[in-house]
């Protein structure tokens, strides 16, 4: 029976030659390869984003009248409201953690290397998608805390010179953050970076199946002088359930999250009311947030923001491009290392400071 | 993560031994029919290099079925405690929406001109007054002095606030005592003899 | 002559010293540019008109008030700055304690100039007023709460103090509540007399309306003005009206009611069933409070409980007004209803924490099932196919 429905299909999708490439494709099996497994992780949580998305747009209203309290609607009425709200908010978290921990893993593993350019191109801009995509969704319960940390947020934009007043209107949707901000961020939000990072997603899985996985080139290295082959396991069925294995331990920790540390609600945004002490972004915003504070009010006579703005956008701008400046040969590779580590290594230290800097 | 090879040794992977090879890509080229009754993948060409027979420690049919078994009987549960949440979301509630911009207010022909009525509006009291007229009108029934519940007064055609006798006129508006702002006020309107309370936009 | 008149004009400047000192500030003519008084037109002539410029000196202190008199009490000539002004400050004034005593001869009382100041007055309503309602405390403490001051008079100088530990001071100098009574609240301001025992009442009534009807409807009313005492006060003291506690209903040592009744009797157990609802009232809003702020604090929401919180404390407060009726009912019905209301609030917030329980019971359930999933996983992992060699 089942054998007449699949050749049903068959005749009509054509899928036999995708499935039988699926069943011939390996993975390599080294002392690595558990980062494999972070950029599926990453797609997993974002079908959970996308799932638990679409159930809170069945009660969610996006005007600044409305938005706090359908928001409180479907954490106290609605069944179960409680779950998926929790389940999104902490899924956000998880999977802007996962995809640093993808973006990184390949870059100390170099697998940006030619012919991934277009992966890693790709990659980079699906990251930045997901800081919008927490960005824009944060506010959207529209309590005090969200309110603020998007007003600070915004201001930022304010720093680039020419322009920057225009980013923060488009932003914002005018002068200030209000009804108007939330309806457009919401639109980002739902439609506009889904529409983007769905086409992205596409692209990245695509040439992910043509290229396959790419090995360490001291792994290589060492395969080739010990004259032996690369360990591979095979993608159906081995890799595949290690991935559901990795899966369903995260789906148990969104759930023990969720029951144990629901997401809060707080206090409707007020406008009018002064910005409450301590008003920081969410936490993968820390660090810039951080070091914007340190950053003295003119370095050599400009703005110190300004410059600090510009050094972010320049790291982010060499992080996009870094398969065309590095990696063909080991001592740009080493490079590549050793700014990767520095980069990581600042960004956690300006997030632990400030931590800190809230906790007394 | 369990099998990390036993001892042996796993082929190089895939596209890049193809590739060396020069071999067609992956997807494109036609894969050979698979034998019936083969766990294993075969194919012809370099893809080959995947080639392993079937490991006949693991061929015991009862073994795996029970495995398989255990493992759709506690899939399906899982599933089942994630769908069970999505089917009773997805089910409107009792009360449809958020009533804090809206709120009923009870019968209107049951409210009785020069009298009152105190109700809830989200977690803070309300007051709706049939005037002597018989004109409805609804404010907040926090009083602006020291947060006692107002109460409508049919001999004062007042607010009274009972804590220190503080008064507010029929538009809210407090007229004696020691209130410091009038009250908010709400529209009303009536549907179906029912009274429809909302804040003013 | 010229030779007595500097050493005659030195005694008379001294004589009045602690009346400038009390009065002005440290220059007449500075501060007069900010006097309402000079907006209005008038000059140092006005009030300073049988001296000669330059060598001004305060009037006596008896001539003070029927000086302003002879325009605050001119309604045609007082029309003309405001339209709506009182002129009756005199003949008020001269029926306070402060005007007889004037009139009688002690010159140590306060008129016009020692509240209103002499050079720099502003009207009432202006923030810097002395007998601004924020000010007027202080104003009256000069004197009334210097005990040099008040020693020779033979008045208690503990009344500003007193007052300051009051539920009204911390209402209008914490909360900025200027509704709230101060001297000039209870006992005037021109006709400044302290309330006699019999009309003390009408004072406190003027806010707390509900308690005097009550308490006039009750037996205590004939009993007390029988027996010489002040309503209110017997209870609620009248300058350190501290805020009315419940055990203050009771016949041990301490309670409001013990002076009078002892344990024997129907009184005593009317008063040991009022104390007793009160209590069971108290305890059940603080114990639904807690539930409720537990159930909040572990994130869930609970605006019912908290409606039903509020109904229960408005409850609790018309059982206290009502214990000013000294009887069983109504007094019964409020805190029944009061207790009712908590009992409500109480089980919202249990059934919230339930609400918890289950949901952690949901996540137990859920986790067993995954962790199961989990091993099954492992163990078919671990048994697939391995590639030879």
């Amino acid at each position: 029976m089942s054998g007449r429905i699949r050749g049903w299909l068959d005749e009509r999708l054509a899928l036999g030659d995708v499935i039988e490439a699926l069943r011939h494709k390996t993975v390599p099996h080294h002392r690595y390869s558990i980062w494999y497994y972070f950029g599926g992780m990453t797609l997993f949580l974002f079908g959970i984003q996308v799932g638990t998305g679409a159930l809170l747009l069945l009660y969610y209203r996006p005007s600044a009248a409305e938005a706090y309290e359908s928001v409180q609607f479907i954490v106290t009425r609605v069944p179960f409201g409680w779950l998926v709200r929790s389940i999104h908010a902490w899924s956000a978290n998880l999977m802007v953690a996962s995809a640093v921990a993808h973006l990184f893993s390949v870059l100390f593993l170099h697998a940006y290397r030619r012919p991934r350019e277009l992966t890693w191109l790709s990659g980079v801009l699906l990251l930045l998608l997901t800081l919008a995509f927490g960005f824009t969704g944060y506010l959207l319960p529209w309590n005090e805390v969200s309110f603020f940390a998007t007003r600070v947020g915004t201001d930022i934009a304010a720093a680039v010179p020419l322009i920057g007043r225009g980013i923060v209107r488009f932003l914002r949707g005018g002068d200030d953050v209000t009804g108007a901000t939330l309806t457009r961020l919401f639109g980002f939000h739902v439609a506009v970076l889904p529409a983007v990072a769905s086409g992205l997603v596409a692209l990245h899985l695509l040439l992910v199946q043509r290229h396959g996985m790419s090995v360490p080139p001291s792994v290589a290295r060492r395969a080739a002088e010990d004259r032996g082959a690369i360990r591979a396991m095979p993608f159906i069925p081995h890799f595949l359930l290690r991935d559901l294995f990795a899966w369903t331990i995260v789906l148990a920790a969104l759930a023990a999250l969720s029951t144990f540390y629901p997401w809060e609600l707080g206090t409707k945004a007020d406008p009018f009311a002064p910005a409450p002490a301590g008003i920081r972004p969410e936490w993968y915003f820390l660090w810039a947030f951080e070091t914007l504070k340190h950053v003295p009010p003119a370095i050599a006579g400009i703005n110190g923001e300004l410059i600090a703005v510009a050094v972010m956008a320049a790291g982010a701008l060499a992080a996009l491009l870094l398969p065309f400046l590095a990696g063909h040969t080991a001592q740009t590779r080493r490079v590549v290392v050793w700014a990767g580590g520095a980069a990581l290594a600042f960004m956690a230290i300006m997030t632990g400071l400030a931590l800190a800097a809230v906790a007394p | 993560m369990p099998a990390r090879g036993h001892g042996r040794k796993w082929p190089i992977s895939g596209l890049s031994a193809c590739r060396r090879r020069g071999a067609a890509r992956l997807g494109v080229q036609k894969f050979p029919h698979r034998p019936k009754n083969s766990s294993t993948f075969l194919s012809t060409d370099c893809v080959s290099l995947l080639l392993h027979p079937v490991d006949p420690r693991n061929s015991a049919p009862g073994r795996r079925s029970v495995v398989n078994w255990l493992l759709g009987l506690w899939g399906g549960g899982v599933c089942g405690a994630v769908l069970y949440p999505v089917a009773r979301y997805l089910a409107p509630p009792e009360v449809p929406e958020a009533a804090t911009q809206s709120v009923m207010a009870g019968s209107a022909q049951s409210l009785a001109p020069n009298s009152g009525r105190v109700v809830a509006f989200g977690s803070r009291p309300a007051i709706v007054i049939r005037t002597a007229a018989g004109d409805l009108r609804a404010f907040s029934a926090t009083c602006t002095h020291l947060d006692c519940t107002v109460q409508y007064r049919p001999d004062l055609q007042r607010i009274w606030c009972a804590c220190h006798n503080g008064q507010y006129d029929l538009n809210g508006r407090n007229v004696a005592g020691p209130p410091p702002r009038p009250l908010e006020a709400f529209d009303v309107n009536v549907k179906d003899d029912q009274i429809a309370l909302s804040r003013k936009s | 002559m010229r030779s007595l008149w500097t050493p005659g004009a030195a005694l008379i400047v001294l004589a009045l010293w602690p009346a400038r000192v009390s009065a002005q500030g440290a220059d007449p003519a500075a501060a007069f540019t900010g006097d309402v008084h000079a907006s209005a037109g008038l000059t140092c002539t006005a009030c300073h008109a049988a001296q000669a410029p330059g060598s001004y000196t305060a009037p006596p202190r008896p001539a003070i008030a029927p000086l302003c008199a002879t325009c605050h009490s001119d309604a045609a000539y007082m029309q003309r700055f405001d339209p709506q002004v009182r002129v009756d400050q005199f003949l008020q004034y001269q029926t306070s304690a402060h005007g007889r005593r004037m009139t009688a001869g002690e010159t140590r009382v306060a008129t016009c100039t020692d509240c209103h100041g002499a050079h720099g007055v502003t009207r009432v309503r202006d923030a810097r007023s002395p007998v601004a309602p924020l000010n007027v405390t202080t104003t009256c403490a000069r004197c009334h709460g210097d005990p040099a001051r008040m020693e020779p008079l033979g008045r208690d100088a503990a009344p500003p103090a007193d007052w300051a530990a009051s539920v009204h001071a911390a209402a209008l100098l914490e909360r900025g509540d200027t509704s709230a009574p101060t001297c000039a609240a209870c006992h005037g301001s021109h006709g400044a007399t302290p309330p006699g025992i019999t009309s003390v009442a009408n004072v406190c009534a003027q806010c707390h309306l509900r308690e005097a009807e009550l308490f006039r409807a009750s037996p205590k009313k004939d009993i007390f003005d029988a027996i010489g005492q002040a309503e209110c006060l017997v209870c609620h003291n009248n300058h350190r009206i501290e805020p009315p506690a419940d055990h203050w209903v009771g016949v041990q040592e301490g309670a409001v009611c013990a002076p009078c009744h002892d344990a024997s009797g129907d009184s005593a157990r009317t008063i040991g069933a009022m104390r007793e609802a009160l209590d069971r009232l108290a305890g059940g809003v603080a114990a639904a409070d807690a539930s409720l702020a537990r159930a909040e604090r572990a994130g869930m929401l609970v605006d019912e409980g908290r409606l039903a919180l509020r109904a229960a404390r408005e409850q609790q407060v018309q059982a206290r007004v009502l214990v000013h009726t000294f009887a069983a009912e109504p007094f019964g019905a409020a805190a029944a209803d009061g207790a009712a209301a908590a009992r409500r609030a109480l089980d919202a917030g249990e059934a919230a924490s339930r609400e918890l329980q289950v949901r952690r019971t949901g996540l137990g359930v859920t986790t067993l099932l995954i962790v199961a999933f989990l091993i099954t996983l492992w163990v078919k992992i671990r048994r697939l196919p391995e590639l030879p060699s």
